[in-house]
């Protein structure tokens, strides 16, 4: 096998790939509303506003930073610019709610890296203090509409006949890969992850590194958060409680590492269409919600488990090597 | 309770120093510290709130924070021993659905937390498997499970809630012993076994040990991975119990319900001081740290203040009780 065939076969996008594509088919054949283009087209832009929040959470953990707050800044964002909406207008709704998430990216990456707390107790506490906002600002669990404006259109219309979300994923999910693949600072991101001590003796600034890192991931979500207020017409205090395992899992499955250093914003895509695939596939099959929850769990840790063994040099071309030599010579154990 | 903080990290120092050295060191230990500031909080309320210092009052903060303050004592025993488990609040939710259909389907108090216990320690064990076999980190496998056991509860129940009516059950969350509520009789109770557990066995002193440094730990020939699994089923026993004290109190229960305690108890078990990192910690702190808690609560309810603003609150309390800690720890 030549050395790229060795590469591609060893990259764990490529099982994602052949996981979403065996998802796609399996859907395709057995559901016949499932391979509609309308319904793509929803799963796709439905995949956009986690896909933007999975791109900051990508990019933070290239840096190690955990951000268990995103579900939270999503919905905080939403909600201030819907408020905001109703009272400014689009525009500046747009640029507060985008304000609010970059000071919850500060608060994150100060709380973590000047004070050194924790950062998995530290952003759940946050994510806690940002729901509790959110039902401050929108006042009851009805939340606020929003009319038609900026946020509706960024949310619900069409660029040359693609939803505005999923071009606004494509753009960030480009930017985000030329940052981390192709940029000093994507590589200073990956090797305060990697090897804080490293990064550190070679000039590179941990703290700042990581700081920067929950910038991103809070904007990320802020962003997020304003297209899941456009998409759904409305600012909802309780807007993608509990995603924030989904959006994780899917980074994870996308063989980006959750202690910093590894982060692939191609698997990331392919992990958020993956499970953005399986809920739509489960929906329309009728399957339980609450299904999909104990799905995401079981897919959470074998996904990790994945990516040990994968480090552990043990993935699919370790094991047919393994079983080619086993056949080669059956008899070495022999008594 | 009061000898406890002179040794922060559990085991017991080497001998040596007079009685000022011990005055010194408990002026120096974090949890006197703790306690300090907890005074000054009582103080605060004391004077804010009219009703505040009234037994009445105390027993109420007791009976508000039993239920995620048992979840929180086995949860030390677990962080201690290097596992952090998330999914204590899923166990809370399983085990106090089970009991509640045992009730309903008129098997008696007894069976009802009988199931309800052993599933709790079937679950915990579970956690400690993954983490054994699979050779993954306690966080991981638990917030997995949060999620497998979470949505079986909502899966089991369809969301729909299962009452609870039975007196003898009702009794342990609502009855009182000795004049005072049975779920904090239950929860001192639990706190005493760990806290002598810990201390004198050696299997809490292999908590100790595994926590703080699992290859030494693996090199005395301590199996580090079970020592974990085990700490992990005694945080999936107190979620059960804390399940039914929740269930027993409200008389129904709900898929859900156990996971609004994770913040509480998390945070119950940092502010008393067991490290995150694992090989330290006491359950003396955990207590004060359940304390602090409940009267945060107790006393901003008592000023009037919303829920909404109670959660909000909440977390900016947790996170700059965490950075005091740290500072305070950089100073010693």
């Amino acid at each position: 096998m030549s050395r790229f065939a060795l590469r591609a076969a060893r990259s764990p996008e490529l099982y994602l790939l052949v996981l979403l594509a065996a998802t796609l088919v399996w859907f395709s054949a057995n559901n016949p509303f499932f391979g509609t283009s309308a319904n793509f087209t929803g799963l796709a832009a439905g995949a956009a506003v986690l896909g933007v929040a999975a791109m900051g959470v990508t990019v933070a953990l290239a840096a190690g930073a955990i951000d268990f707050s995103i579900a939270g800044t999503i919905a905080l964002s939403g909600v201030v610019a819907a408020w905001l909406d109703t009272r400014v207008g689009g525009v500046v709704a747009i640029l507060g709610a985008l304000a609010v998430a970059v000071l919850v990216g500060i608060v994150n990456g100060t709380v973590v890296t000047r004070f050194g707390i924790n950062p998995f107790i530290a952003t759940l506490a946050t994510a806690g203090t940002l729901r509790g906002l959110a039902f401050l600002v929108a006042g009851s669990s009805a939340g606020i509409v929003i009319e038609d404006g900026p946020i509706v259109t960024i949310g619900q219309h069409e660029i040359v006949g693609i939803p505005v979300p999923i071009v606004m994923f494509a753009v960030i999910a480009v930017l985000g890969w030329a940052l981390l693949a192709h940029t000093p600072a994507g590589r200073a991101l990956l090797a305060v992850g990697g090897n804080p001590e490293a990064a550190r003796l070679s000039g590179i600034g941990v703290a700042g590194a990581q700081r920067w890192a929950y910038l991103a991931s809070a904007g990320a979500a802020g962003v997020a958060g304003i297209l899941l207020a456009g998409r759904t017409g409305s600012g909802l205090p309780q807007a993608a409680a509990g995603q924030e395992l989904l959006v994780y899992s899917a980074v994870i499955l996308g063989g980006t590492s959750l202690w910093g250093g590894r982060a692939t914003v191609i698997g990331s895509v392919l992990g958020i269409l993956f499970v953005e695939t399986l809920r739509n596939g489960l929906v329309l099959e009728r399957v339980s919600p609450y299904w999909q929850t104990i799905l995401q769990g079981v897919f959470l840790v074998a996904a990790v488990w994945l990516v040990r063994q994968q480090q552990l040099g043990r993935d699919p071309v370790w094991l047919a090597q393994r079983i080619a030599r086993r056949r080669r010579s059956p008899q070495v154990e022999a008594p | 309770m009061t000898a406890e903080p002179s040794t922060p990290i559990g085991r017991p120092e080497p001998a040596g120093g007079g009685g000022l050295a011990l005055i010194g060191r408990l002026a120096a230990a974090p949890l006197a510290r703790l306690a300090a500031a907890y005074l000054l909080l009582a103080a605060v309320f004391a004077i804010a709130a009219d009703h505040f210092l009234t037994t009445d009052n105390f027993l109420n903060i007791g009976r508000a924070t039993a239920v995620f303050g048992i979840a929180a004592l086995g949860l030390t025993v677990a962080l201690i021993a290097g596992a952090l488990d998330v999914s204590f609040g899923a166990v809370m939710s399983v085990c106090g659905i089970l009991a509640a259909e045992r009730i309903a389907a008129g098997d008696g108090a007894a069976a009802a937390v009988a199931v309800a216990l052993a599933v709790g320690v079937g679950l915990g064990l579970v956690n400690g498997l993954l983490t054994a076999v699979l050779r993954l980190d306690a966080l991981i496998v638990t917030l997995g499970t949060f999620s497998i056991f979470g949505g079986w509860a909502f899966l089991h129940t369809n969301g729909a809630p299962t009452p609870a009516s039975d007196d003898a059950f009702a009794r342990i969350g609502r009855g009182e012993t000795l004049g005072i509520p049975t779920p904090v009789v239950i929860m001192i109770a639990i706190a005493l076994v760990l806290a002598v557990v810990l201390r004198w066995t050696g299997f809490g002193q292999r908590c100790y040990l595994v926590g703080d440094n699992p290859r030494a730990a693996t090199l005395v020939g301590i199996r580090a991975a079970w020592v974990r699994a085990a700490a992990l089923a005694i945080s999936g026993l107190t979620a059960a119990i804390a399940g039914v004290v929740m269930v027993a109190n409200a008389g129904v229960a709900n898929a859900g319900e156990g996971e609004r305690q994770l913040l509480n108890a998390i945070a119950a078990v940092v502010i008393g001081g067991t490290a995150l990192a694992g090989g330290s910690g006491l359950i003396v702190g955990t207590l004060l740290g359940i304390a602090v808690l409940g009267t945060i609560d107790n006393g901003l309810n008592l000023l009037g203040v919303s829920s909404t603003w109670q959660d909000v609150l909440k977390g900016v309390i947790v996170v700059f009780a965490l950075v005091l800690d740290r500072i305070r720890r950089r100073d010693a």
